[in-house]
């Protein structure tokens, strides 16, 4: 079983093998080229309603919190690259990130996720079974990296 | 011993009563991982792994979980936490 992330005293430390850091890479492309929410089920997904009987409410929530999202997204995906390319330019494959940047990489992977997952039609666990094999490593993939990075922070906060 | 009088709260004379309570609802969805949404329930609310856990099994099992109640400012922002970490949540009161 592969291990990419550990608990190290000034974080988290990560270590991806030259072809996991090309694919994941990739991913910020997929992000980068989201298209609007009515034609991409995937940018739909990240920006779903968040008043579900009150179209006037969810318009001002949309106004409030849409800029903010965007903003913080954007960052996310600037800490992910800068972990990427650190990883990409260490001579072991390993780096040493602060559990900030661990909570970005995470949320850029899971994004990614759920964008890719929408797209492709998953709308309940049955629908992994008519994907195609590619499509389901990914998401295998993608999925194993934010679980066990959401195993390794849930245990910084353990940390008295 | 004396009764005081209730006073008067400011915020409930605008309003805001003190049973005005929103509530934040987080959906099932077939893509978040389980270690994940616990995660994001232990950091952003301070839950322990027990209740954390209790409440992903109760979005996973029952298709819906109110994770938090309150002010409805709070619960917004609770709400747009939650969307940044990619959870399906809304608001209802």
């Amino acid at each position: 079983m592969t291990h990419y992330f550990s608990l190290d005293p000034d974080g988290v430390m990560v270590h991806f093998q030259p072809q996991e850091v090309a694919f994941l890479g990739d991913i910020l492309g997929v992000l980068g080229r989201l298209g609007h929410p009515d034609e991409d089920p995937g940018a739909a997904r990240l920006d779903p309603p968040a008043y579900l009987e009150d179209p006037e409410a969810d318009a001002e929530w949309r106004r409030f919190a849409g800029s903010e999202l965007s903003s913080a997204r954007r960052a996310d995906r600037s800490a992910f690259e800068m972990v990427i390319e650190a990883v990409e330019s260490s001579e072991d494959n390993e780096v040493v990130i602060s559990n900030a940047e661990a909570e970005a990489v995470m949320r850029v992977v899971n994004e990614a996720r759920l964008v890719l997952a929408a797209r492709w039609g998953i709308d309940s666990p049955e629908a992994y079974d008519d994907i195609r094999p590619e499509a389901s490593d990914a998401l295998s993939f993608l999925g194993w990296i934010v679980s066990e990075l959401a195993m390794v922070l849930g245990g910084s906060l353990d940390r008295p | 011993m004396t009764t005081e009088a209730p006073v008067r709260d400011p915020d409930t004379d605008r309003g805001e009563r003190l049973d005005d309570t929103w509530k934040v609802v987080v959906w099932d969805d077939p893509v978040n991982t389980m270690e994940y949404v616990v995660y994001v329930f232990r950091k952003l609310f301070g839950y322990d792994e027990t209740k954390a856990t209790r409440l992903m099994l109760q979005v996973h099992n029952e298709g819906r979980s109110v994770v938090t109640d309150g002010p409805r400012e709070r619960m917004e922002h609770d709400c747009y936490r939650l969307h940044h970490h990619g959870l399906w949540a809304t608001i209802e009161q």
